[in-house]
């Protein structure tokens, strides 16, 4: 990131007509930019630079000089050193996940603790869900919320659909629908305490074709229950965050709690 | 997934378009499926319109020079008439001329397109006499009204590293959007426009104001400006931001308070 300011935005916005002549001008320098490119390809990169100054160009760069050719190529590149960097840590700990290994030791270590020290207590549990050991992290306080808390979740005049068979105290276990993503069908299974209380959400039909799936749904799994055990905590109606894919969909905690509203929970408390 | 609109008011309604999943809650007592069709035929539109990942829609002909502004459809004017509106608000920190696409062009509206017919699709349940219901749209939310009586959605905010937490949770009521910025779902793929490099300096941005159109562009904006977008949203009327930096620290606009929710349990306040 560079040192750039960034003013307040202009008082006086442009007329209509003038932003659409920008906007046809700026396409055209588009076009013109592409059919440049490809006319000198093999020749000299830099021959190409210096001459898109249109007469009603607006154009706010920052640094006031030309316009210089656009490093997207490069951009992509270091787009992809970046977020290897940056979406290591956590792709080591899903890893050591999969291998049901220390991930009391790794889950933390994503968290700042002083200022987030309350949510490191929100993963502890989490954690121990998978390895099945109680886990203490250095910041977290001693009160760790237990999985099996009290149920609170809120019934608006909706009934559960509960099973014929399955006793009244007994937890529900509803199937979502089955859908498929570009490694198999996957179909999500939400459990329901007996007072309604949203207790899991599982990602069933995994597809284990090959060791790519197996790792991908080996991730997904323990990442829908952790989630919807903390959207219980929250008591939230819906989530945002960075875009996900419609493929990372089913393990976003937004999932969990479309899952949770189909089966007649209005609000995750 | 074959989800099926719902006649009910109470199940959420899950469409896979634009990549992403888009969950509709409508808490309305009355609810036909017909709106919900038409929104999920206007996002199919969308997708078909505007998607660059698709080489024969009309932005990839636009971003190859195919296809000028006068001859580009009113809806597509509209959208760059928008873009050009936030380039100039934002000092160019949001400029869909200046991006690496994923058609290969240097055009990609994408940051503003989303917003902008999200928005539009919650105006046409609005017109089918809906007055409370959330749409997420992978992780961008547009609301209307409450979730029941006269109470307030209530939205977490992902945490940017431990995804099954929260970083914070807003209660929004009538009118309200949110979107965030980040790059822990699809890496590090937002861009400065001017540099052409990668943005990393935070770890999330979250916008909210009434509408989800300047929303979803000025969280891409934000997630570019850094920390000197609190500075900048002063002059940005409505609007309010909360930042997340990569150490942990959060910051956010003097406004911002107002929206947070209040008795959230392992979240800090």
């Amino acid at each position: 990131m560079n040192q750039a300011t960034f003013p307040p935005p202009r008082a006086n916005h442009a007329s209509p007509n003038s932003v659409d002549a920008d906007l046809a001008a700026r396409l055209e320098r588009l076009a013109a930019s592409r059919t440049r490119t490809a006319s000198t390809s093999n020749s000299s990169a830099k021959s190409s630079s210096g001459s898109t100054s249109g007469s009603t160009s607006r154009s706010t760069s920052r640094t006031g000089t030309g316009r210089r050719k656009h490093p997207a190529s490069g951009a992509r590149l270091a787009a992809l050193g970046v977020s290897l960097a940056a979406s290591g840590g956590l792709g080591a700990v899903f890893y050591l996940a999969d291998q049901s290994t220390s991930i009391a030791a790794a889950a933390p270590s994503g968290i700042v603790p002083a200022t987030n020290a309350t949510l490191n207590a929100t993963v502890a549990p989490a954690a121990a869900a998978i390895t099945g050991t109680p886990v203490t992290t250095q910041a977290a306080p001693a009160t760790v919320p237990a999985t099996t808390a009290p149920a609170v979740v809120a019934i608006e005049g909706v009934a559960i659909e509960v099973p014929a068979t399955a006793a009244p105290t007994a937890p529900v276990v509803v199937n979502g629908e089955t859908f498929s993503n570009r490694w198999g069908p996957v179909q999500v299974q939400a459990t329901f305490g007996s007072d309604g209380a949203l207790l899991s959400v599982d990602v069933l039909q995994t597809p284990a074709a090959d060791g790519k799936s197996v790792r991908i749904n080996n991730r997904a799994v323990p990442v829908l229950n952790q989630e919807a055990l903390t959207a219980q905590s929250a008591s939230i109606d819906t989530v945002s965050g960075a875009t996900y894919t419609s493929n990372d969909y089913v393990r976003s905690l937004q999932a969990a709690i479309d899952i949770a509203r189909a089966n007649g929970v209005t609000q995750i408390a | 997934m074959e989800t099926k609109p719902n006649d009910s008011g109470i199940r959420p309604f899950v469409e896979f378009v634009m990549g992403t999943a888009i969950s509709i809650d409508i808490r309305d007592d009355r609810a036909s499926s017909g709106p919900l069709q038409q929104v999920v035929a206007w996002l199919h539109h969308v997708d078909e319109v505007f998607s660059p990942y698709k080489p024969e829609s009309p932005i990839s002909a636009i971003g190859r020079g195919e296809l000028s502004f006068a001859d580009a459809s009113s809806e597509i004017q509209e959208v760059l008439r928008l873009c050009e509106q936030v380039r100039v608000d934002t000092n160019g920190a949001f400029d869909v001329f200046e991006l690496p696409a994923p058609n290969g062009t240097t055009f990609d509206p994408s940051g503003l397109v989303k917003g902008w017919s999200i928005e539009r699709a919650a105006q046409m349940l609005e017109s089918h006499g809906f007055a409370n219901f959330c749409i997420n749209a992978g992780g961008d939310v547009a609301v209307r009204g409450h979730s029941s009586g006269d109470v307030g959605w209530r939205i977490g905010i992902r945490h940017p590293e431990v995804d099954q937490a929260l970083a914070i949770v807003v209660e929004a009521e009538d009118r309200l959007a949110i979107a965030t910025s980040a790059t822990y779902e699809r890496g590090a793929h937002i861009f400065d426009p001017v540099t052409g490099w990668p943005v990393t300096s935070l770890a999330s941005a979250t916008v909210i104001g009434p509408d989800l159109t300047l929303a979803d562009a000025y969280a891409t904006a934000v997630f570019v400006m850094g920390l000197e977008a609190l500075e900048w949203i002063e002059s940005i009327d409505g609007y309010e931001i909360y930042l997340i930096t990569h150490d942990g620290t959060t910051h956010w606009s003097p406004g911002f308070s107002a929206y947070r929710a209040t008795n959230v349990p392992n979240c800090p306040t």
